[in-house]
């Protein structure tokens, strides 16, 4: 009854607490004071007046004390045992399969025999971050032990606990790792408690070979060697050879066989000497054998840029020419190329006698190592009025099918300059080097000694090579004033994938279409180029007697090396990457830039790109800015080779196309190291005085049992709301205004 | 024009006569423009006959022809190779220093043969006084004794002509190239013919030897306008080294 009246029980330990601001009562005491004062007037006997007085003093005082807000205070203290705290990695690495189980099987079983040993054990699983709760799967993208061991110290605010329990491979990606490898006194993690490590996975049960990195040196000089460097890693195969393949473009290259050191590691050399400028997509890949724990890590992608250092110009002429003398002067006078001439200065025709061998100059021809060894290493072949036969001689065919061979597979540029010994005047017809000209000649060809003017075809107002000028009326202007030629070769035709740039007036070919002055050729990887006549040197006398220098004839050889050579600044519509490899998470920025037939910028085209990888396929389109080229941002997601293939519109005219290649190469850590670190586990343990428990034992955990925590117990009991006050107040106020009202008073 | 089985013909029989050609771009092929100047000489037999040695020494093919041309006629843009002879001093306006500057800077080869003999002439001066107006900052100076001029064609050691006063060569150097060339020692007088074949001028003191010479050296100027420094690069220098023809 009491406790009903009062609002709760009052403990025997407890005590009184006023619980207001001591002005709060003083206040009230004076205002019931003032109260009492007030209520003393008035007519009545003394009894009266003294019973009304003294209940409202009763009521009042209530008040008072309902105001003080008087509470009934209990505490107790107790003392819990401390708690366990059980930190499972749930990082990817734990889901490698070992022997034909993940290793995360084995965490069920330590948290049970954990369990088995402590009160209180509270889970949480830890990747790069820390959180309550057993891991629902093992896919966290890192591992940082130190960092999960830290947020554990800050959420236990400084109460120590009975035990801390590590559940990992011990495949820390954080710093903790690092400093346990490299230093011999590495300081140890701060601990909330004695640490218990139980490894899971077990080197003795994986199987895993891996390419663990490429280093290319990031850019490579055409036809210069260059070394792709592979640090091979193969867990469970120290001692063995492993074949390591070498791919291009997805096509294999070569392969070569290492052996893995003790450790299971091995770095393998592959040479390679690109013969192609631009970006070309290279992978190294070891075999996937059975029960490979990550086969993703098998292989690795990178991407290369080749460069040219300068462009390698081979110049070979049957006989000095003015032709031959302006060509050289041009070529010498660009530093972008490398030029090696070899004109012929004397032929069997020219020996008389009357000289001796030491009083000449002369050199013998190289020719066998220019057209087997040498050809490789140059980008681009002038042919200048050149007659093979008498120099190539047996082995013409063999010599001419290197031509071919460079032109075809290698990627390489040949240009025929027209002459005497050039066409059908050298004997080209029917040989593998005539194969691949832009023209069929006829080894009976009768060559035009009149001059003519030649004529600017469409072709050739659109084609980089003739475009002198970017405007295609002046464009136009430009050739129709420029020198008559003195004569040409007469060719059959041009040949069928060859676009005409120049034309004869009136000469018709065999085909009955005009005959060809200048035409260009894309055959297999190479380019080739027919100038059939041999005075384009006049073009730059001609415009110097004018006085307008020799831009005409310096630009349309600029024209032509630029274009043979697949300068992109040549290409109407190109697309670049700022780099060549990325790594997951990175944002790949694609350029594309557009331009107009006059190669000025295109604003307004719409542009489609195609980003494929293993057959996944992302698209994205934009549209060309003021500028002419528009960014398209696509994200790095996937490891792999990326081939971007860009097509633009204007309007209903196709612009042209485009291409590149990029690489995300950073692959999951998680996955690039996946053999457990036991060494590193144990000897977490020794420096923090903890426990390690190797995988498969199930060992105690350490505990510290004066580790615990004072609890204190609390009761509030709120008196100023008891309703035994408040009826108090209510029946003495009550009383007093009876009594008053009786007295016949208000 | 006269085509080349015809100046073979003319220019002598019994000697290796070339290979036949087709005869296609004829213009195209090398001629000598004589530079036509108050007081400067006109020896057509001797650049014919320099021509004539060229085609049967060389796989150069030429046109035989020799031509007079002024400085500011712009046909001098028609033929990349002119001489200047003389033996007195002479006069060139400022459109013809004009556009022959502009003539060898875009590719055209001028060769000047100072005919007098004497240590100072009227040529001379005038001479040194056009390379000036041409070549305002580049000096008129020997040419070294490993120019290509010297191993165009021929290993030259003295480049003699008809008299052997100055023991080399003189050029205007621009970049890597001469595109002007002179000659003290009248080497069109060691080449000069009259109509019967027969030499105008004696040679001296060297007599037919010297005659030789200077022909090589005509051969030389004549394959070094068309091959400029070709005799530099590395692969002949080096092959040349090891035969023991260079040093």
């Amino acid at each position: 009854m009491i406790e009903l009246l009062l609002g709760g029980p009052l403990g025997p330990d407890g005590a009184l607490v006023w619980t207001a601001p001591a002005w709060v009562v003083w206040t009230a005491s004076a205002g019931a004071v003032l109260a009492l004062v007030a209520a003393w007037p008035g007519d009545r006997s003394a009894g009266r007046r003294l019973g009304e007085l003294a209940a409202w003093a009763v009521a009042l005082a209530g008040g008072v004390v309902v105001l003080a807000r008087p509470v009934w205070v209990e505490e107790s203290e107790r003392t819990e045992a401390g708690r366990v705290a059980v930190l499972v990695d749930g990082s990817a690495s734990m889901g490698i399969v070992e022997d034909g189980v993940p290793r995360s099987d084995a965490v069920a079983g330590i948290l049970s025999h954990v369990r088995g040993q402590v009160d209180r054990a509270e889970v949480f699983t830890f990747g790069d971050a820390l959180r309550v709760g057993e891991p629902d799967t093992f896919e966290e993208p890192g591992t940082d032990l130190e960092s999960a061991l830290d947020a554990l110290s800050e959420r236990m605010t400084g109460e120590r606990l009975a035990a801390v329990v590590v559940i990992t491979d011990g495949l820390d990606r954080g710093l903790l790792r690092r400093r346990f490898r490299s230093e011999e006194a590495p300081t140890p993690p701060s601990l909330p408690g004695p640490l218990t490590v139980f490894q899971v996975g077990d080197r003795a049960d994986l199987k895993d070979l891996a390419v663990r990195s490429i280093d290319t040196g990031g850019y490579a000089f055409l036809r210069s060697p260059f070394q792709i460097r592979a640090e091979i890693e193969g867990t469970g195969f120290e001692g063995t050879s492993v074949p390591v393949s070498l791919l291009q473009d997805g096509a294999p290259v070569t392969t070569r066989t290492v052996v893995l050191d003790a450790e299971g590691r091995a770095h393998v050399d592959f040479d390679v000497t690109p013969e192609r400028a631009g970006r070309f997509a290279y992978e190294v890949s070891v075999p996937r054998y059975e029960n490979d724990a990550v086969p993703a890590n098998n292989s690795m992608p990178v991407v290369v840029k080749v460069v040219r250092d300068r462009i390698r110009v081979l110049q070979v002429a049957g006989a000095p020419s003015w032709d031959v003398k302006f060509l050289r002067r041009f070529l010498k006078g660009d530093p972008s190329v490398d030029l090696v001439s070899f004109f012929i200065l004397r032929t069997s025709r020219d020996f008389d006698g009357r000289y001796g061998e030491e009083e000449l100059s002369l050199i013998s021809f190289p020719y066998l190592d220019l057209f087997s060894t040498d050809l490789w290493s140059f980008d681009a072949v002038v042919f200048q009025n050149f007659d093979y036969e008498p120099y190539f001689t047996t082995q013409s065919n063999q010599l001419l099918r290197n031509l071919e061979e460079y032109v075809v597979d290698k990627g390489g540029a040949v240009v025929m300059v027209g002459g005497d010994r050039s066409f059908g005047l050298g004997q080209y017809g029917g040989t593998a080097l005539g194969g691949v000209l832009p023209v069929e000649v006829d080894n009976h060809e009768r060559p035009s000694p009149e001059t003519f003017e030649p004529v600017l075809t469409d072709a050739g107002r659109r084609h980089p090579v003739t475009r002198l000028v970017p405007e295609a009326d002046e464009n136009d202007a430009w050739w129709s004033r420029l020198h008559a030629m003195d004569g040409t070769n007469v060719v059959l035709k041009a040949h069928e994938d060859a676009a005409v740039l120049l034309q004869h007036p009136s000469l018709l070919g065999a085909d009955g279409a005009p005959l060809p002055v200048l035409a260009v050729r894309e055959v297999g990887k190479g380019r080739t180029m027919a100038l059939t006549v041999d005075s384009s040197w006049r073009w730059s006398m001609s415009e110097a007697a004018e006085g307008r220098g020799n831009q005409a004839y310096l630009r349309f050889w600029k024209n032509s090396l630029r274009w043979l050579m697949r300068d992109p600044s040549v290409s109407r519509v190109t697309v670049d990457t700022a780099r060549e490899n990325y790594g997951v998470g990175d944002e790949v920025r694609l350029v594309v830039r557009a331009r107009d037939t006059s190669f000025a910028p295109l604003p307004g085209a719409a542009v489609k790109a195609r980003i494929e990888r293993d057959g996944e396929v992302i698209e994205r389109s934009g549209r060309t800015t003021a500028g002419g080229d528009v960014v398209i941002a696509v994200p790095a997601t996937r490891r792999g080779t990326h081939k971007v293939s860009v097509s633009v519109s204007a309007g209903t005219e196709v612009v042209g196309d485009a291409e590149t290649v990029y690489a995300v190469t950073a692959r999951d850590p998680e996955l690039d190291e996946v053999s457990p670190d036991s060494a590193f586990l144990a000897a977490l343990a020794a420096r923090t005085d903890g426990v390690y428990h190797a995988p498969g034992t199930l060992g105690p955990v350490r505990v510290d049992p004066s580790a615990g925590r004072r609890v204190t117990d609390r009761r509030e009991l709120a008196l100023w709301r008891a309703p035994l006050l408040a009826g108090g107040i209510a029946l003495f106020a009550g009383i007093a205004w009876i009594v008053r009202r009786r007295a016949g008073l208000r | 024009m006269i085509d080349r089985r015809r100046f073979l013909a003319g220019a002598g029989a019994g000697l290796l006569l070339p290979g036949t050609s087709l005869g296609f771009g004829q213009v195209t092929r090398v001629d000598v423009a004589e530079l036509d100047l108050p007081g400067s000489f006109s020896r057509p037999s001797a650049w014919k006959r320099l021509l004539y040695e060229v085609e049967s020494t060389t796989s150069v093919e030429v046109d035989g022809k020799v031509v007079r041309v002024k400085p500011d006629d712009p046909e001098l843009f028609e033929h990349p190779f002119t001489v200047l002879m003389g033996q007195d001093a002479f006069e060139i306006d400022e459109a013809g220093v004009e556009q022959l500057g502009r003539y060898l800077a875009y590719g055209g080869f001028l060769f000047v043969d100072d005919t007098s003999g004497r240590d100072s002439s009227g040529f001379d001066d005038s001479v040194k006084r056009l390379a000036r107006r041409l070549f305002p900052t580049r000096p008129l100076a020997p040419v070294p004794r490993d120019h290509s001029i010297y191993r165009s064609f021929f290993l030259i050691d003295r480049p003699v002509g008809r008299i052997d006063r100055q023991k080399r060569l003189d050029s205007v150097t621009v970049g890597n190239l001469a595109p002007l060339v002179y000659s003290r020692n009248d080497v069109s007088g060691a080449l000069e013919r009259r109509e019967n074949g027969s030499f105008v001028h004696a040679c001296v003191p060297g007599g037919e030897n010297q005659r030789r010479e200077a022909l090589k050296l005509g051969i030389n100027l004549v394959l070094y306008s068309l091959t400029a420094n070709y005799k530099r690069d590395q692969a002949h220098v080096v092959a040349l080294k090891n035969q023991g023809r260079l040093e």
